[in-house]
């Protein structure tokens, strides 16, 4: 079909109104989306790097910069043989999820999981890289020497450590004591295939300054349920 | 089709083709000079810096970890608690910043701190009454807190662009000045060599008003994606300069974009007169 000629003035003032909506509207967005194809073009191969950099600076939640720490422990009555592993709320870093205790010797502190600054401003915690109790292995838990663990200078071989946490009670008991360097890698053995306690501070106690020098105290379990079910 | 090819004369593609690239001269011309005038400009880092909370955020991170320090060195929470002065912390930062974009080395000089912690140590050890003092344990501690320190005020990830800066300011300077006359010479050819001076002006108009609705669109992408809220920093203090810069860059964007737009719709406002007079 042939398209018909404006012929009455208001088509024709219609089309003019329409041309100029074109021009002053429709090539500038045109243009910009050609702006936009182009300069990504160009700039896609330099800042490539950059971008997938940069994304690892990314998280999924806004950071939050709250000083208090999550706390997941709720008293248990479990001081039975075993727990099962998918009862087992495994603690994250800086999250408190349980007690320890040596009665009569000044030491009562929240255990935390991870040894930085939030579990040692707080109470004492478990170094991340060794286990959290029922695991039949070793847990090398620290604290700072002039508050929750300067009561670590009255224990006596004997003595019992007492641990609560959600899924179950523990005891252990104090064998021996020792002093060593800080760096002296023979004080524990993170390979162990018994489950022992090993508890350490800064050494001498209450004094000034950093020391070089760490105070030992090492338990044996003598109760708490072994978590099963771990490797199924 | 025919009709559309018919009507693009070799002329109209020439125009085409100069009316684009003014656009991304424009586009990258304004992109670097948002670029000179923030990351490689010493002052808008200062003042981002005083305009934001970082200052304050900063002594209390150094303070939480020199209490931290305090903690595992037998001294009470409360030793540290004002300890920390905001005014020398600004000072350091300060000279740090200079060094910074002077390409000077970014050792920080922490004797003030050194002094003032010395200070506060012989008067805890006297008003504490503590008379057993080993000398190289409270060294090692003085060490770590002059460390803990000098760490705070170096501004992260930022020595790591140094040499980028220093060697490309000049660079960018350059840049500029050459996009902006590549840009004249265009807008000059545009004009001289149309026999209708309204249709130069309506290319010169399409080449601003994109370029300009391209820095528009660009951050307000970014702002609207939230990016800018989840970057990943631990430190507050660091997140909050880092945000704060972010925001003012894209600010500037935004600032440039709307001057750009304004420019051409005055250019369209000229376009439509000329061609009124043309008429006549």
């Amino acid at each position: 079909m042939k398209k018909s000629k404006p012929n009455t003035r208001a088509q024709k003032r219609r089309k003019k109104f329409l041309k100029g909506l074109r021009r002053f509207l429709l090539m500038p967005v045109l243009t910009c989306l050609l702006l936009f194809v182009v300069v990504f073009g160009i700039t896609t191969p330099f800042l490539s790097d950059f971008f997938s950099i940069g994304s690892m600076f990314l998280q999924d939640n806004e950071s939050s910069y709250s000083r208090t720490y999550e706390n997941i422990f709720s008293p248990s009555d479990n001081s039975g043989d075993t727990v099962d592993a998918e009862d087992v709320d495994y603690p994250s870093i800086d999250k408190q999820f349980g007690t320890l205790e040596i009665k009569n010797r000044g030491v009562d502190a929240k255990l935390f999981f991870g040894d930085g600054y939030v579990p040692l401003r707080n109470g004492v915690g478990v170094y991340a890289g060794s286990f959290i109790p029922g695991y039949g292995k070793t847990i090398l838990v620290s604290g700072h020497n002039n508050t929750y663990f300067n009561g670590l200078k009255n224990v006596k071989t004997g003595d019992i450590v007492k641990i609560r946490t959600s899924y179950g009670n523990y005891e252990y008991q104090i064998n021996k004591t020792r002093i060593a360097d800080a760096n002296d890698k023979s004080t524990y053995d993170l390979g162990a295939n018994e489950e022992n306690l090993v508890m350490y501070t800064c050494y001498p106690f209450d004094e000034l300054g950093l020391t070089e020098q760490r105070f030992f105290v090492y338990a044996d379990k003598i109760s708490g349920p072994e978590i099963v079910g771990i490797y199924e | 089709m025919k009709k559309i090819f018919k009507k693009l004369s070799i002329k109209k593609v020439l125009y085409a083709i100069l009316t684009f690239i003014l656009a991304l001269c424009l586009v990258f011309g304004s992109l670097i000079t948002v670029l000179r005038i923030t990351f490689f400009n010493a002052n808008f880092l200062s003042d981002t810096l005083n305009s934001s909370q970082y200052y304050k955020d900063l002594c209390v991170e150094i303070t939480d970890n020199l209490t931290d320090l305090g903690d595992a060195s037998g001294l009470d929470k409360s030793f540290f608690e004002g300890f920390v002065s905001e005014v020398l912390v600004r000072e350091d930062v300060q000279t740090y910043i200079t060094n910074f974009y002077e390409g000077k080395p970014l050792k920080i000089n922490t004797s003030k701190f050194d002094e003032s912690l010395q200070n506060a140590l012989t008067k805890y050890i006297k008003t504490h009454h503590i008379k057993n003092v080993n000398e190289e344990n409270l060294e090692y501690f003085s060490a770590k807190a002059s460390k803990i320190y000098s760490n705070s005020i170096k501004i992260k990830y930022f020595s790591a662009i140094q040499d980028l800066i220093i060697n490309n300011a000049g660079l960018l300077t350059v840049l500029i000045v050459i996009l902006a006359l590549i840009s004249a010479a265009i807008c000059v050819i545009l004009i001289a060599t149309n026999e209708w001076k309204h249709k130069a002006l309506r290319y010169i108009y399409t080449a601003i008003s994109s370029a300009g609705l391209f820095l528009l669109i660009l951050p307000i992408c970014i702002f609207a994606s939230g990016v800018i809220e989840h970057i990943a920093i631990l430190s507050r203090s660091l997140s909050d300069m880092y945000t704060s810069i972010l925001s003012t860059v894209l600010s500037d964007m935004i600032v440039i974009s709307i001057v750009l737009i304004v420019v051409a719709v005055a250019i369209w406002v000229i376009h439509i007169r000329v061609r009124k007079k043309s008429a006549v």
